[in-house]
């Protein structure tokens, strides 16, 4: 990717970055759920249940101790399913930015003793302010890092038809799956659409313009998409599809996978009690 | 109509908007027959063939299929349109509008899972259509995951493992590689053996001996002509006509050239 002119990058330029980076990411995450780890040796409705099981565990916590060893257990289970810190680094960025910002203006408004006051503004900074700010970001992280843990340790395939075991109905599964499988296709067809805007476009375009050509490339995005989905029905309808939906449903349950069941629910439950 | 045809198409026409994309129409297929529609982008080939697979029906005229018309009320009876389904089957030219699926293994297997075959059944045959078409490997695969050949193969076996006797494709060499085109006419060649009929609608006249018996030329929707894929091949102001062949000068201004070379 070549910054523009002056070393700022344009609207399709960011644009094109954001597309490859998403699908890069889907890669690496289908790269590391297909390689060879701990979690990844287990049937995806264990993982999909146990770790569901911990981060509501992490989401309705009160202490900070059983915080810090969700956050530790997830870390654990990351090095072992052979993830690295660096790809879960930019996860943990972006859930502190979030939880961040919500967080800080409780740091100043929460009611409590006084731990230092801001020079100028003289705002107090109170301890029970930071202790909750503390808990929401260490929730955030907790909660992301075992969503990771799912994302990265289970092809999304599968992890689609897993929730069948959490009675997701069958429609909502297969609608899932095929949104996200058009998503790569029109994500393609996005950059296509760019690349060939970025080959016709010389200098610097102004702001206005810029702003039409992103409005106009969304719009002809959405009329490929509407036609997509004419065809992709035509598609179904052609090999019988007649407003039923029927899903292959299998998957493989072994030994291993009631102790990982059962080591997720011990876990999950020492949580939740210890949480309280 | 005899018993011997397995389309028999009466004066159809069919238009989107205003614009007839079949118009007045008539063709009568016979059983096992390999017909090649042939035409320029936008001669109805592809319309055709929707209409064949009672995808879109005709505003006027009759689509028979085994002397039985393909209407909407036949297809709200649900075993008249599974049996049609069953039996007829169409790739379409855009194998990502085909692959709806999460992986490949769920793509083939969706066509079965409407039969409501047993699970038993549907393993048999699906396993049997990947290993037909040489993508075993790549049944775990996500269909964004391959390679433009790999996804057309993907897109025939999953009609092919309903077994249908009427197979219609649309442009299936279209955007191939070279290899993979050859991999996927060499499949067409020994797939059929007499018995089943195959509808190919193309543009490509490299191919059209090895996948026709019998050409039909469509120009802005009707019939122009047909033949033989030797007497087409043969007839050089008519493929010029249809757009199917354009002459220009070789690079340095040399002599006139005319494609595809097999055109004279």
């Amino acid at each position: 990717m070549t910054a523009s002119k002056g070393g700022r990058r344009s609207v399709l330029e960011k644009t094109l970055a954001e597309i490859l980076s998403t699908v890069e990411r889907a890669e690496e995450a289908n790269r590391s759920a297909q390689g060879a780890g701990f979690l990844q040796g287990f049937d995806p409705r264990v993982k999909l249940v146990g770790l569901l099981l911990l981060i509501v565990a992490a989401a309705s916590g009160n202490q900070f101790n059983a915080l810090c060893a969700l956050l530790a257990a997830g870390i654990v289970l990351a090095f072992l399913s052979r993830i690295r810190l660096r790809q879960m680094a930019g996860a943990w960025v972006g859930a502190l930015l979030f939880s961040g910002a919500i967080a800080l203006p409780a740091v100043f408004l929460t009611p409590g003793p006084a731990l230092l006051h801001l020079p100028i503004t003289g705002w107090a900074l109170t301890t029970t302010g930071l202790r909750s700010a503390a808990f929401l970001t260490l929730r955030a992280e907790t909660t992301v890092t075992l969503s990771f843990l799912l994302v990265y340790t289970t092809p999304s395939t599968h992890l689609l038809k897993a929730l069948r075991s959490l009675r997701v109905p069958v429609t909502v599964v297969v609608l899932a799956g095929m949104t996200y499988r058009y998503i790569f296709v029109l994500l393609q067809t996005a950059l296509e659409m760019i690349e060939s805007r970025r080959s016709r476009i010389v200098g610097q375009m102004e702001a206005a313009d810029r702003r039409r050509l992103l409005v106009s490339s969304a719009g002809v995005l959405l009329g490929k998409s509407f036609q997509l989905s004419n065809d992709v029905f035509l598609a179904m309808q052609s090999r019988g599809y007649r407003g039923e939906v029927y899903l292959l449903d299998e998957f493989n349950w072994r030994g291993r996978d009631w102790v990982g069941l059962a080591g997720f629910a011990v876990a999950g439950a020492l949580a939740l009690v210890g949480g309280r | 109509m005899t018993a011997s045809n397995v389309f028999e198409i009466e004066h159809v026409t069919f238009r989107y908007g205003v614009m007839a994309a079949v118009d007045d129409l008539s063709l009568s297929i016979p059983r096992g027959q390999r017909l090649a529609l042939l035409g320029a982008n936008g001669s109805g080939k592809s319309t055709l063939l929707r209409l064949l697979d009672a995808l879109y029906f005709a505003d006027a005229g009759t689509v028979r299929y085994r002397g039985e018309a393909l209407t909407e009320a036949a297809f709200g009876d649900d075993a008249f349109a599974m049996n049609f389904r069953r039996q007829v089957a169409l790739v379409f030219q855009n194998p990502d509008v085909q692959l709806f699926c999460p992986t490949v293994y769920d793509e083939v297997a969706f066509g079965p899972l409407q039969m409501r075959w047993s699970k038993n059944e549907l393993r048999e045959r699906v396993d049997a259509a990947l290993e037909l078409l040489g993508i075993t490997h790549l049944k775990q695969r996500a269909p964004h995951h391959l390679s433009g050949g790999e996804k057309k193969k993907v897109a025939i076996a999953s009609v092919l493992v309903l077994d249908p006797q009427v197979i219609l494709l649309d442009e299936p060499t279209a955007a191939l590689d070279p290899r993979s085109q050859t991999q996927i006419i060499d499949f067409l060649i020994g797939w059929s053996a007499g018995e089943k009929t195959i509808i190919t609608a193309t543009h490509d006249l490299h191919t059209l001996r090895d996948i026709a018996d019998e050409c039909v030329i469509l120009e802005r929707g009707q019939i122009s002509a047909r033949g033989t894929p030797d007497e087409v091949l043969h007839d050089a102001s008519l493929l010029r006509r249809a757009n199917l062949i354009h002459a220009h000068r070789t690079h340095g201004g040399g002599a006139m050239h005319v494609h595809p070379e097999d055109a004279s």
